[in-house]
């Protein structure tokens, strides 16, 4: 599974970085492609010494590029270990991830395309934001002041859910969630994403992916556009992951669908690890883990999931 | 130029086949009647968790590999330059150029499993992160006579094999030099002396088939050098008994050229040995088809 914006931080990956020699090789990697592209590295602002894990990382210029590039190259650790999805499933930014790895098109392509992405979003949109709150999602129906404020951007588990809007607008929120008590997180976001706030950059963009074309996924692609299988992507399919709403609830029941799995969240932040956990029903025996968190557990979170695959040896 | 690498054991995974019993129904209803059992209800559902005992994987992965590589032909209309395969993997080499045909090697293959299962008594090892020299010097300081090394999977990946109490009781001595000890799940001691009953019997077996022309080189696991049209039989007999000289057969050839390997097969287990064996050693130099003293 690979996250979206909201993920990011300061850091993330750090110690994948220092001590893993394929994390470091596809991150240099990577980092050349944006520098040619855009005259600045990714990797130096992600690790700026200067920069605390906790402090807001919203430039999308840089947090694009580098959730694409933590969760790619984390994806290469694992199938360097032998770990083989049988499934991927992306959410928003993370489907850029996903995409790559199923091969709809070339990792660097794909790279382009975020950082062209990020460029139509710095160019033609308002500054917005995103909120997640904790709360039945029935509230977002019910409460006027939310509803008419945000547009509903994605609903994670039934007691969570994210909003989107311009930067005064969801002030407003924020303070009638405090009056009622009602747990919320601004995500560190400057861009309303996956709302009719971030249309302006839609032309632009698109008008860049018509000269793009995707291949057939190598992998079966679970997408949280559809929030189903993919046999095939469209090529607007780049834009709409960020644009429409995000249906993770409803990708993760197509994956379970009676089977157990073992989820493993490879963005950078382990929402995904807990927001899956949060759509188990019933009987199900799936699991599901985080490689990069903030607490900076990286090597041994990594460890600990290699043990959940025994080893493929010839004999 | 192209090599078609196949797997052998330790590479079978429930799902392994996918949609290729389908595609080509014929031969797995061949497959069916001489194995006396659903090859696709094996492969894809794995109901009684029979498919990592050696009687039945090395049927499944053999049928799999040989109707991956029919499908592959079938897509670019192009043979690869050379075959080779990973133990039981030989045989789906074989396949590929053209010794025998699907049902042959299916009935070999099956002969093969039944045998080797029946192997008791054994054990088997992967040691991690030593190379050839270290793990024989460990055999020989602490006196491990039982035990062999029974593949040369890569520079770094040795697996051994021995009587089963040796190989528990072995683990130690490697982790001491710093190895990572990985007993396998098998009942027998395979590539090693203690197979030498199976052989016997495999060997009479092979008897009754002839084989036909080899229409593409296959490297031999237990020569690391391609199969003489006059060996075929007793190579595979003598391949239970022997070594699988893994590295030495990627390195001679990587030493023919520029070389691509392709896995044909489920998983990428070959694919990483290969990795492994580019990147921590040299091409055999020249082309030499001979072969050393000895086997």
């Amino acid at each position: 599974m690979f996250s979206g914006q909201g993920s990011q931080y300061y850091q993330m990956g750090r110690e994948l970085f220092e001590h893993h020699t394929v994390f470091r090789k596809w991150m240099f990697l990577l980092d050349d492609i944006v520098r040619d592209l855009m005259g600045e590295s990714v990797l130096l602002p992600v690790y700026d010494q200067e920069r605390q894990r906790t402090g807001p990382f919203v430039h999308v210029r840089h947090t694009h590029p580098a959730i694409f590039m933590v969760e790619y190259s984390l994806a290469q650790v694992l199938l360097e270990s032998g770990i083989e999805p049988d499934y991927l499933l992306g959410s928003s930014l993370g489907e850029f991830a996903s995409a790559a790895l199923a091969g709809i098109m070339r990792v660097e392509d794909l790279l382009k395309a975020v950082l062209k992405q990020a460029e139509c979003f710095e160019t033609y949109c308002e500054k917005g934001g995103m909120l997640a709150v904790i709360h039945d999602t029935a509230l977002y129906n019910a409460t006027p002041l939310i509803h008419e404020n945000s547009e509903l951007a994605s609903i994670s588990y039934d007691s969570h859910f994210v909003v989107s809007g311009e930067t005064e607008k969801l002030k407003q929120i924020e303070r009638y969630l405090k009056n009622g008590n009602i747990l919320f997180q601004c995500l560190p976001v400057t861009y309303g994403f996956h709302s009719s706030y971030i249309d302006p950059a839609a032309p632009a963009f698109n008008k860049y992916l018509q000269q793009k074309s995707c291949q057939t996924p190598r992998i079966p692609f679970v997408s949280c556009l559809s929030g189903t299988l993919m046999p095939d992507v469209p090529t607007d399919y780049l834009w709409k992951v960020v644009r429409r709403p995000i249906q993770f609830p409803k990708a993760i029941r197509e994956l379970e669908n009676g089977r157990d799995c073992i989820y493993l969240d490879l963005g950078p932040g382990g929402t995904l690890a807990n927001f899956a956990k949060r759509n188990f029903v019933g009987e199900s025996n799936s699991e599901s883990h985080a490689v990069m968190t903030l607490f900076n557990q990286d090597i041994k979170n990594l460890e600990k999931i290699k043990g959940l695959f025994p080893a493929k040896i010839s004999f | 130029m192209m090599t078609f690498i196949f797997p052998g054991q330790g590479s079978q995974q429930k799902g392994m086949g996918g949609t290729l019993f389908d595609e080509f129904k014929e031969l797995a209803v061949k497959a069916d009647e001489i194995l006396g059992y659903s090859i696709k209800k094996l492969c894809l559902e794995d109901a009684s968790q029979q498919l990592s005992q050696t009687r039945f994987t090395q049927p499944a992965l053999y049928t799999v590999n040989a109707l991956s590589y029919l499908r592959k032909i079938k897509e670019t209309g192009k043979k690869p330059d050379y075959v080779a395969g990973h133990s039981l993997g030989e045989y789906s080499a074989l396949f590929a150029a053209g010794v025998f045909d699907f049902e042959t090697g299916l009935k070999i293959v099956q002969k093969r499993g039944l045998l080797m299962s029946q192997a008791a008594g054994g054990g088997m090892a992967a040691v991690i992160g030593l190379n050839e020299g270290k793990i024989e010097a460990i055999i020989k300081e602490n006196s491990l006579t039982s035990i062999g090394i029974a593949n040369y999977n890569s520079p770094s990946q040795i697996v051994i094999s021995g009587p089963k109490t040796d190989i528990g009781g072995a683990g130690t001595c490697f982790e001491k030099a710093g190895a990572h000890y990985i007993p396998l799940n098998v009942s027998g001691a395979f590539h090693s002396r203690y197979m030498q009953s199976s052989k016997a019997t495999f060997e009479e077996f092979l008897k009754s088939f002839t084989f036909e022309e080899l229409a593409i080189p296959v490297i031999s696991n237990i020569h690391a050098r391609p199969y003489k049209q006059s060996e075929i039989g007793r190579n595979l007999a003598d391949q239970i008994t022997h070594s699988v000289k893994w590295t030495e057969s990627i390195r001679y050839l990587m030493g023919l050229g520029e070389m691509t390997f392709e896995e044909i097969g489920p998983g990428k287990v070959l694919t990483r040995l290969i990795q492994a064996i580019q990147r921590d050693s040299e091409p055999l130099a020249g082309r030499d088809d001979a072969r050393g003293p000895g086997v």
